[in-house]
């Protein structure tokens, strides 16, 4: 049987009085990648921060693991959620292994120094990500796609269960993008990580994800699943009323085939 | 990385250099003192010049040094921005405003060992505090970037208050303020220690005891609260510990600029980011810092006593563009 880590049931959000999400109902299972489609001021980064637990004064229900997300202790919740934000900038001059550490927060009891424990999960999480000799460097004189790299590093440090990722690979040069996806379903492969990733790129997401909802004007609008043959296909029909743009897919019945467009 | 023994051996440093400044810098000072006499006879001016005129000002030097670079440092981490200091959030101009008002109004009067122009003061600066508070939460969030836009303008706002009593104010009130403003350590008991040091002693133990989330903060606040930080609890601790230490030294010393932004960067520079050590080192050094200071201060131009506050961005300014020169990294800001 399937445990469902994550549920909502009519959670909505608003900034300013306008609605930015508006009854969302969504079940993540234990294990799923799920990815967050939409066009842009669709709510996809809201509600990927509701259920890191980084926002709060939503309505309705968002349960994690059976438990209400704003019930849940905030260091509890992060040594089994790790969050991946878009871009990150880091005040002060920073190493890469210092920042990998930070991801070790919420396992650090009272205690005020780092453990070897902690070295040992930075250690892995740099060799994961194949950063280990960007250790010693400044974080802030890294490229982009590095830097990316080093802030997945320092979630995995955080041995977490569920890895939420905000547009992974916008920005990043192909050779990165390729390097992410790469890592990441070694991830789900050996450590069977639950991901939840808000992605623009179609082609990533059909690759990469079990499950995709799409996401218009802060609402659900399509979900679709990967079939068990054939992998995940994304209707032209289900794309042009999210993105209204016509895709071509090719009579798609393969995955990593690069979509192309036309109005 | 920041280790045990790093820790250790570093803030001994920093102790050792503190120690041996406070005693060191009694002895230095325009009129030489008579050991012999200071030490064996209590009757004597060597004694009163010793220790009732020098030590006392060392001892507050330490602390004023002390509580503005840490303070410093904490306002830098909770804003992430390096530009911030008492100075640039308002603090110091509402503590002028207070002093400055005060005297305008000739409420300088003595009760008890409180005089009034320092609590003037330090109301001055705790109203500019809440202020600055108040403005930047906003949408049950605390945005720093509000926090330090607000603080910019109120610094304004109140550097032109302090214009508008000089101009409605006589020759001797206008020269007191001026003077007032341009701070100094002139003090001649051990009562304002008295007085500032429990504000500093919970400054210190909130600022420290709250480091390590201020690491998992330079990361930004979503990355913060995605490790488990209550962001928001954590910078207003921090805010008003900084604020509070801050607001209660300028009201005695006015305010002395520079060393609450020079002290934390250098340090940052030359011992890492890691605000674990980067706190206790920054109120040690920034203690040894004013010291040095004013032993200068008080020597350079005998016998006249130039405000410390000058000597401060003269010496430091340049020192610090050095280290920022010869640095092979730009990305430390």
């Amino acid at each position: 049987m399937k445990e469902v880590f994550y549920s909502t049931h009519h959670l909505g959000y608003s900034y300013e009085e306008s609605p930015v999400l508006q009854d969302i109902g969504i079940e993540i299972a234990r294990g799923e990648i799920v990815g967050i489609i939409g066009p842009n001021g669709a709510g996809k980064s809201t509600l990927l921060k509701i259920l890191g637990g980084l926002l709060d004064h939503w309505t309705g229900d968002a349960l994690f693991r059976n438990q209400p997300i704003q019930q849940w202790d905030r260091r509890k919740l992060a040594q089994q959620i790790a969050y991946v934000p878009q871009n990150t900038h880091i005040a002060f001059p920073y190493s890469v292994q210092e920042v990998v550490l930070m991801g070790r927060l919420p396992h650090q009891g009272a205690s005020f120094f780092e453990s070897s424990e902690d070295l040992d999960q930075v250690d892995q999480a740099l060799r994961m990500t194949d950063c280990l000799e960007l250790s010693e460097r400044y974080f802030n004189e890294l490229s982009g796609g590095e830097r990316q790299l080093v802030v997945l590093a320092s979630a995995l440090a955080q041995e977490p269960e569920t890895l939420l990722l905000d547009e992974p690979t916008v920005f990043l040069d192909l050779k990165h993008q390729l390097l992410i996806c790469r890592i990441l379903k070694t991830l789900h492969e050996t450590r069977r990580l639950t991901m939840v990733l808000v992605t623009h790129d179609l082609n990533l997401a059909q690759s990469f994800c079990d499950r995709i909802f799409f996401l218009k004007h802060g609402r659900v609008i399509a979900e679709c699943c990967k079939r068990d043959e054939g992998g995940l296909i994304l209707e032209p029909d289900v794309i042009e009323e999210v993105f209204e743009v016509r895709a071509d897919t090719n009579g798609l019945q393969e995955p990593k085939i690069i979509l192309s467009f036309g109005r | 990385m920041l280790t045990g023994k790093r820790f250790v051996l570093l803030l001994s440093l920093g102790l050792l250099a503190c120690a041996a400044s406070i005693i060191v810098a009694p002895f230095i000072g325009p009129s030489s003192i008579d050991l012999e006499k200071a030490f064996s006879d209590h009757s004597t001016l060597d004694f009163d010049i010793l220790f009732r005129a020098r030590l006392p000002r060392v001892l507050f030097a330490a602390l004023v040094g002390g509580a503005l670079a840490i303070s410093g440092a904490v306002l830098q981490a909770i804003l992430r921005n390096p530009l911030a200091s008492p100075f640039t959030l308002g603090i110091s101009g509402g503590g002028s405003l207070g002093a400055v008002l005060a005297i305008r109004l000739g409420w300088e009067h003595t009760y008890g060992g409180f005089s009034t122009l320092p609590i003037a003061s330090f109301l001055g600066s705790s109203m500019i505090m809440v202020i600055v508070y108040r403005l930047s939460r906003s949408r049950h969030q605390l945005s720093p970037l509000t926090l330090l836009l607000s603080g910019v303008v109120l610094n304004f706002i109140c550097g032109s208050l302090i214009l508008l009593i000089h101009y409605f104010s006589d020759l001797t009130q206008s020269f007191m303020m001026l003077r007032w403003t341009m701070g100094g350590l002139d003090v001649f008991d051990y009562q304002v220690l008295l007085n500032i040091s429990p504000f500093i002693l919970v400054g210190l133990i909130v600022l420290t005891t709250l480091s390590r989330y201020l690491n998992a903060l330079s990361a930004g606040e979503d990355l913060a609260a995605s490790r488990g930080v209550n962001v928001k609890r954590i910078i207003s601790l921090q805010f008003f510990g900084a604020s509070l230490m801050t607001g209660s030294v300028i009201a005695f010393c006015g305010p002395i600029g520079f060393v609450g932004l020079i002290v934390p960067h250098t340090l940052r520079l030359l011992t890492g980011p890691d605000h674990r050590l980067l706190l206790p080192l920054s109120f040690l050094t920034g203690g040894t810092f004013l010291i040095f200071c004013d032993a200068i201060a008080r020597t350079i131009l005998a016998p006249l006593d130039i405000p410390v506050g000058i000597i401060t961005s003269i010496l430091g300014g340049p020192f610090f563009l050095w280290i920022l020169l010869r640095r092979r990294t730009t990305s430390f800001l």
